[in-house]
């Protein structure tokens, strides 16, 4: 009987520790993968320039180009959301992409938006909606930045 | 009577909670403010309480000091083990709350700051809810470790009486 139980207790203690490295060993490197891509990419916002073109009077087209990189040790999914908003927060326009960036590898995010000319008046706000989650999408940082709505020519 | 190898091996496994919980983050937030420009601290401290994680983190690590040395000064048949090892499993799992909230555990892993630049608001949110799920399991996996490492012990006991 004696025998059983300690051979129970050192199944259960390997267990143990195992699941505790596992689990610190996840969380290390997908909190690595998650914090790098992001900073990496969200820093990229800012050197990376919006097209406008058009006119109100016959629609407004954004157009953003991000490129993206993957400095982590996982797979990223990298996502941009460009939004048009009205004063009461009401979407106006949106456009999105999405890409999976394996581990040190990177891509570029291209997203396109048209305000219609019925619509130009309302443009009020625009948001960039920026995020990287990695392991299987469970974990991820995310950025968003809103503003006054950019004008042709601004 | 407790022996003298119980009694080093107990204050032993006191002092490293007390290192690794109380003197290394006291000892580094003193480093990291003496190397950040003072103008950056209000603004950093605005939107990490960092006074109030490292303070959080010292009470934590002298519960832990004083979990593990009445878990080791007992036997592994005392229910005094038994419920150090739990206490110091929930200690633990509130500990990692704490981090990931940066300084508030009822954040459950999701951490949003946000600036205001000029005519900008920007939103930096930190979605690491499945950390405390792992840890969860991490919780569950040392309750029912130290439970049934208590039952074996106690009937070991109890037959050999």
């Amino acid at each position: 009987m004696a025998g059983k139980s300690k051979g129970i207790l050192r199944i259960l203690t390997v267990v143990s520790i195992v699941a505790t490295l596992s689990v610190y060993a996840v969380t290390i490197v997908s909190g690595y993968t998650s914090a790098v891509s992001f900073a990496q990419n969200a820093m990229g916002i800012a050197s990376s320039e919006m097209q406008i073109s058009g006119d109100p009077s016959t629609g407004i087209t954004f157009t953003f180009l991000l490129p993206v990189q993957n400095p982590g040790l996982l797979e990223v999914t990298a996502t941009l959301n460009l939004k048009a908003l009205s004063a009461a927060e009401e979407v106006i326009a949106e456009g999105v992409s999405s890409k999976r960036i394996p581990p040190g590898s990177s891509d570029e995010l291209f997203v396109s938006l048209f305000v219609p000319p019925n619509e130009v008046e309302a443009f009020a706000r625009g948001r960039i909606f920026l995020e990287c989650r990695t392991l299987f999408n469970l974990v991820g940082i995310s950025l968003s930045l809103e503003g006054e709505a950019p004008s042709p020519g601004s | 009577m407790v022996s003298m190898r119980k009694i080093i091996k107990a204050v032993l496994s006191a002092v490293l909670p007390i290192i690794i919980l109380v003197v290394i983050p006291n000892v580094g937030l003193q480093f990291l403010f003496q190397s950040i420009p003072a103008e950056m601290l209000p603004f950093i401290e605005e939107m990490i309480p960092l006074h109030g994680i490292v303070m959080a983190m010292s009470v934590i690590g002298v519960i832990h000091a004083i979990l593990s040395f009445s878990s080791n000064m007992v036997e592994d048949w005392s229910p005094i083990k038994l419920l150090s090892s739990i206490a110091s499993a929930f200690v633990s799992f509130y500990m990692f709350l704490l981090l990931l909230g940066l300084g508030d555990p009822s954040r459950m892993g999701i951490i949003q700051l946000s600036v205001e630049m000029a005519t900008m608001i920007a939103t930096i949110i930190s979605d690491f809810r499945f950390f405390i799920t792992l840890e969860l399991l991490l919780l569950g996996i040392s309750i029912f470790s130290a439970i049934i490492k208590f039952y074996f012990a106690r009937k070991e006991h109890l037959e050999g009486r």
